[in-house]
């Protein structure tokens, strides 16, 4: 079927001026509100609904807290403090392990680099693999002082290590 | 006794029509359906990589990180299956990343925009980089998610971003008689210390109503006229089930960084004149490097189009364009037509930045 035959066969909708009527309606409904919720006096009166509300909640709140801290520490149970100060510690732990994935990550890609200079140094000529080793030992001094000293067996106290 | 059936079907059209209204609006539809990972997580954010559609070889070099608003869930970038901004990116080969802030609880109500552009993003995208393998990352910010990505690109330009995507970004807030928003929080009216004392963190119920009272006889009243009108098309149906479940789900916003919102921004107007301090830094937009592409909706009525346009004249990027598109803050995204205008335009941009 064409879309002219099936616009001629199309049963008339008689809700369809109701419809327009309805919209026509509801836009200038809008347009007057939009212009009411966007002026002064709107903000002043929504404002002071909500001073009103924050002044009937706000004596509640105060006792309410009160009560529940004094009846959970008589019962000798978490108050709601208690695990304010636990997720907080939770969170300062995952910054750390977060801070020590960072560092694994750094060393791993080192290690990475590392690896194809050294398959490089193995197949190097003896000429050519001096040099390489030079050229290694100065980067190490520069870039990870660090590591030079862990290579190195440091003596420990065995009595601190206890 | 021949009109008998006739009121019959009258009848049995309306029960149907009653209990497809009955089932949208007490019922949350399937969302954010993408599979994907989950790849980090601090506190209550979680970073998620969805999976690849596209063969390795085939895709886009540069990673893609998606940022959404504090105050809404993410699941918008991913509405429904064939209605999915994420779907979309993935099939046009982008790695892709979301960032959920999650739900702040009541032990987060300090949390600040400091803490979320100098702790969780860096953070974020570090991870995004191990896992890519590349020192490069483009990110998107929606909404407050491009105030966050906005401070984050200029406060660390050597971070490695290439390319930031503002999705209408209320960045700009000194043409206040424009700012619906900014006169109901005007300091004469609302007391923000005294609501985030009693609350703690700035109710989801609260930042709704604001939202919604905006345009109250579309939100109100409209929008189910409209499910009302076209119970007889089932794809109208489904896309405003998905959208309804995403609406209601709304979550609170943290209070310290509600604070620096209408403090800062709506009142003080910070960013733009340079005066805004992030954890000693004071944001300098000339700073952000990256290339931008910021979109702005025309018939946007919570982020107007002048709170965006004004960025471009402040960073210090070489490549930028300003994309408008005819819509409103939720419709260019997730709207009908986003498929046809709005992500098509994002994909080439970004195409040609991304390898």
């Amino acid at each position: 079927m064409s879309e002219a035959e099936a616009e001629a066969t199309k049963q008339p909708d008689p809700t369809e001026t109701f419809r327009e009527m309805r919209d026509a309606y509801l836009e200038i409904w809008s347009k007057n509100l939009i212009e009411t919720v966007n002026s002064e006096g709107y903000a002043k009166a929504s404002g002071a609904a909500l001073d009103g509300f924050l002044a009937v909640a706000a004596p509640f709140k105060e006792p309410t807290d009160k009560a529940m801290l004094t009846m959970l520490q008589q019962l000798n149970m978490p108050t709601s403090e208690d695990f304010i100060g636990l997720a907080g510690r939770f969170t300062n732990v995952e910054l750390l392990l977060d801070n020590l994935d960072a560092k694994l990550d750094r060393i791993e890609k080192l290690l990475a680099l590392e690896k194809p200079a050294a398959s490089a140094e193995a197949k190097a000529p003896k000429a050519a693999r001096k040099t390489t080793q030079t050229k290694q030992t100065s980067l190490r001094a520069g870039g990870t002082s660090k590591r030079t000293t862990i290579a190195k067996p440091v003596r420990r106290n065995a009595r601190k290590v206890r | 006794m021949v009109q008998a059936p006739v009121a019959m079907d009258q009848f049995a059209i309306l029960e149907e029509r009653l209990k497809t209204v009955t089932r949208v609006m007490t019922s949350k539809a399937p969302i954010a359906q993408t599979p994907k990972e989950l790849v980090w997580t601090l506190n209550k954010a979680k970073l998620y990589r969805y999976v690849p559609a596209v063969p390795e070889k085939d895709r886009h070099r540069v990673p893609l990180l998606l940022i959404f608003a504090l105050m809404n869930r993410p699941q918008i970038f991913d509405l429904r299956p064939g209605h999915s901004f994420v779907e979309y990116l993935v099939g046009q080969g982008y790695d892709v990343y979301l960032l959920d802030w999650g739900v702040p609880g009541p032990e987060d109500k300090d949390l600040k925009f400091d803490d979320y552009t100098l702790e969780y993003m860096p953070r974020a995208i570090r991870k995004i980089k191990v896992l890519s393998g590349v020192e490069e990352v483009s990110v998107l910010g929606w909404c407050i998610g491009a105030i966050l990505t906005t401070i984050y690109a200029a406060l660390r330009p050597d971070d490695g971003l290439r390319n930031l995507i503002l999705l209408t970004a209320p960045l700009d807030f000194s043409q206040k008689e424009k700012l619906t928003f900014g006169r109901m929080t005007d300091e004469k009216y609302f007391d923000v210390d005294k609501v985030l004392a009693t609350f703690g963190n700035m109710p989801p119920e609260m930042i709704d109503y604001g939202a919604k009272a905006l345009k109250p006889v579309e939100n109100y009243i409209g929008n189910y006229l409209k499910l009302w009108d076209n119970l007889d098309n089932p794809q109208i149906v489904e896309n405003w089930h998905a959208m309804n479940t995403w609406v209601r789900d709304n979550i609170p916003m943290a209070g310290g960084a509600f604070r620096q919102l209408i403090v800062d921004l709506y009142r003080n107007n910070r960013l733009m004149t340079g005066e805004l301090v992030i954890r000693g830094e004071r944001v300098d937009l000339s700073q952000l490097q990256a290339n931008l592409l910021t979109v702005i909706a025309e018939g946007d009525h919570i982020t107007p189009p002048c709170q965006s346009e004004t960025i471009l004249a402040k960073v210090g990027s070489r490549d930028k364009e300003v994309y408008r598109v005819h819509g409103g803050h939720i419709g260019i995204m997730a709207g009908n037509a986003a498929h046809k205008r709005t992500w098509p335009h994002i994909d080439q941009w970004l195409a040609s930045r991304s390898n």
